[in-house]
Parts: C-alpha cells; structure tokens; sequence
C-alpha cells in the first residue's frame, strides 16, 4: 500500500500529502524523520480523548479543505525548517472518524539539538490548530454531538 | 450573474455542503455574506470570523465575484 503520509523535507516534491483518511502510524514516521545529523527528534500526537465540556466522548470526526490544507501546512513546515535550524519536520493531519486513542495529527521535528526540535515542534502544531482550514466535529456518548472550536481568535 | 458558495464545518449546518447564489455584477464578498446572512440569521456570528478563499487563494472582502465563480467559506480552524 502507498504510504498514506509524506514528509516535508528541505527539498521536496510538490505532490506530498499531509493529510490522510489513514490511521496514522508512529513507527514509521519516527523511521522517517530519522536523520544521521540529528542528535534530537521529537514527537507530538494530538490524541483523541475521551472527554470534552464536561461530556463522555465517542468519538471524533475531522474535516479538512484539502487543497488549502496541504498547501497551509507545507508551508508552515517550511517556515519552522528554515526558522529553527531543522533537518526533517512532518506533520500528518488525519481525517474521517477517528477513535478514542488514536491519533488525530502527528508533528515530527528533528534537529541537531534538543532545543531546536522542541520549539519548532510547539510552534508547528500551534500554527496548524490554527491556520489549517481542517475541522473536528465531536460526538458524545449521549448521542448529542458539536463542531469543535478551539480556535477563538476574530481575526480571520 | 450566479457564484458557487462550499461551505465547512459548523457552517454545513446551516447551508448544507453549499449554495448557489444571484448576485450583482460589482458584488463583493461582502455582498455574499450580507445573503448567506439574511437566509440564515443563526450563521451571523461564524459568518463574521470566516476566511474566504477562490482558485484555492484567501481573498479579501472586497474581492470583485466573476460569473460562476466558486467561493469557499472557511471557518474558524477547530483542528489539532
């Protein structure tokens, strides 16, 4: 099977995904965002939990514009290579339902130091949560369910 | 003249996945919200923090609409 997620790499090919309707799998990307020059790679996964305002969650469903959404994030892991120093980033956002436990977005940072792969790491998934176009939608287990908003900025 | 309106997120509850609109030649953005607006007073507040985007750019809200143009209306980003 083709791989359902695509690294941003300092030279890269204009096709790559970043988002996927695939489980996202850890393994691999920690295989992928290896580097020979990197003393220091980290992990984030934004993971589905099972409660939200008070409520029991079942599970989520995202939505994304896909086009913008790769174009946004492709650029995003553009800018934090060339701002910290990188040597990989990735970041998969996964679409459709997805279930408590598993992982909704996945950002890989790799860098000489420690320092650098943590900040970028930070600064990559706040840009995503708030500038791609992708959308959460939770349902709850009392079988009510509502749009996800946790961006609350007015300025967009 | 006719524009194409896709809309995401919390706004398919209120249009569905999308509109068809009759606007006026010189009709801005703005224009095509004042209508989405007046169909569904409920959108209002979501309305007013969208982005908008054509041909897969943002564009601003006084962005002159062509014929059979399609508008995409992009919430608040909710993802993460």
């Amino acid at each position: 099977m083709e791989k359902p997620y695509l690294s941003y790499l300092p030279r890269v090919a204009d096709d790559i995904k970043f988002i996927t309707e695939y489980p996202i799998d850890m393994i691999s990307l920690l295989q992928e965002i290896k580097d020979p020059k990197a003393g220091g790679i980290v992990l984030f996964s934004g993971e589905v939990r099972n409660h939200s305002h008070s409520k029991d969650v079942a599970y989520l469903e995202y939505e994304a514009y896909i086009p913008m959404a790769e174009k946004i994030i492709k650029n995003i892991l553009k800018e934090a290579v060339e701002s910290f120093n990188l040597h990989k980033a990735i970041c998969v956002h996964r679409i459709g339902k997805i279930e408590i436990g598993e992982s909704a977005v996945a950002v890989l940072t790799a860098s000489s130091h420690r320092e650098e792969s943590y900040k970028a790491n930070r600064y990559i998934i706040d840009r995503v949560k708030h500038e791609a176009p992708i959308w959460k939608k939770e349902f709850f287990t009392d079988g009510t369910s509502e749009w996800g908003h946790n961006c609350k900025c007015n300025h967009h | 003249m006719r524009v194409n309106i896709i809309v995401f997120g919390i706004l398919k509850d209120f249009f569905s996945s999308g509109v068809e609109l009759e606007i006026n030649e010189s009709d801005t953005i703005l224009q095509v919200i004042n209508q989405l607006r007046d169909f569904k007073k409920e959108s209002a507040d979501v309305l007013s923090r969208c982005r908008f985007a054509v041909h897969e750019n943002f564009i601003d809200k006084d962005y002159l609409l062509k014929n059979g143009e399609t508008i995409f209306i992009i919430p608040p980003s909710s993802g993460g």
